[in-house]
């Protein structure tokens, strides 16, 4: 199973990690299974609408791409 | 006369007096939906009927649609980390029917730690012979597969505290306080959604209270030797850290997640109580699960 996710580097995987993108809720960087940073199209759109593209306005040009997660455990 | 029997409408309704307790969340969270206050106030009154409202760390009802007000604990509603409410990270979604996962990277931290934390002024904590995890899912989880995923686990995974049905196959082995053991106990047949109330009163026996009819089934397994120092985390599971750290969170939920309660044992009677009082919040709130 795949996804979409935006795609980003670690630079701003360093600027945001645990930022509030909106009230009571944190970016959260993920890295897929080759080892890439990615966020959720739920943390890019309501961090623009909350205005955050200000301070961080790579928001507007990152793009999504094949996110490919690493198979769950079990353990 | 008519302008008089409307003022009085009004004030019957604006002065409805609720549970102190219930009253303290409604401020919290902001509720102003008539519907909202009285499915809350209908929920502590249940639990408290019930005999568990007191052996509960943590309450979560989900409601008010937004981060802010999902994010509150009905037990002791306070914007803290010691109060148990939640913080969020990552794709969550928050809407009238709860708060749904995105199965990559969101996730709740409750700040439980099942070997430190206590409530009720130290009256309440989860032992490894007394716990309980109520969880009610509006949505099955289409995952990937994997153990069960919300909780955690301490180092070398030996001492967990783990619960929810398996994403891929359907299968429940929650581990609640316990060693690794195989095999689960429900298994595909079962519903994968709705209530899932996990419980133990003693060292030996996990039983499980679901929707799938009226029947509790029961697991034997091993007491862990030491309750794991982690934090309990909802729609994840905490590992590869020691608390405070948040460590590398994994196994993500991708399902709507309505309800959530944590906290010491109960008994058979007090579940079957309590998966009828959350039966009956979500359906006074229409969100039964589908």
């Amino acid at each position: 199973m795949t996804f979409s996710m935006y795609s980003i580097d670690e630079i701003q995987k360093e600027e945001i990690e645990g930022v509030l993108f909106a009230p009571d809720s944190y970016f959260n960087p993920v890295q897929d299974i080759n080892g890439f940073w990615f966020i959720s199209d739920i943390e890019v759109l309501t961090a623009i609408g909350n205005g955050l593209d200000g301070e961080y306005p790579w928001l507007l040009t990152i793009k999504l791409e094949t996110f490919v997660p690493i198979p769950k455990g079990p353990w | 006369m008519f302008s008089g029997i409307a003022f009085f409408q009004t004030e019957a309704v604006s002065g409805t007096v609720y549970d102190t307790d219930a009253q303290a969340f409604i401020t919290a969270a902001a509720l102003t939906s008539d519907l909202q206050k009285g499915a809350i106030n209908q929920l502590v009154l249940d639990f408290k009927a019930a005999g568990t409202w007191g052996l509960m760390l943590a309450i979560y009802p989900f409601i008010g649609g937004t981060a802010s007000s999902h994010k509150y604990n009905l037990k002791d509603p306070q914007d803290t980390d010691a109060a148990f409410r939640l913080t969020f990270s990552g794709g969550w979604t928050h809407s009238s029917t709860g708060a749904r996962t995105n199965g990559v990277n969101a996730y709740a931290n409750t700040f439980i730690n099942p070997s430190t934390s206590t409530g009720g002024g130290g009256s309440i904590k989860m032992l490894s012979t007394s716990a309980s995890v109520h969880q009610y899912h509006r949505t099955a989880d289409p995952g990937i597969g994997g153990g069960p995923n919300h909780g955690g686990y301490a180092s070398g995974n030996t001492r967990m505290c783990l619960v929810n049905w398996q994403s891929g196959t359907g299968d429940c082995d929650s581990r609640l306080l316990t060693t690794n053991t195989f095999p689960p106990v429900l298994n595909a047949a079962f519903l994968k959604r709705g209530n899932l109330i996990t419980y133990k009163t003693n060292g030996t026996t996990i039983r499980y209270r679901t929707d799938d009819g009226t029947g509790e089934p029961t697991k034997t397994m091993t007491v862990t030797a030491a309750m794991p120092n982690m934090l309990f985390l909802i729609g994840a599971r905490y590992t590869g850290a020691t608390p405070p750290a948040i460590g590398t969170p994994n196994s993500w939920v991708n399902s709507d997640i309505n309800f959530f309660a944590i906290g010491a044992g109960i008994s058979s009677t007090q579940s079957t109580a309590q998966k009828a009082a959350v039966t009956t919040y979500q359906t006074t709130l229409s969100r039964l699960y589908v």
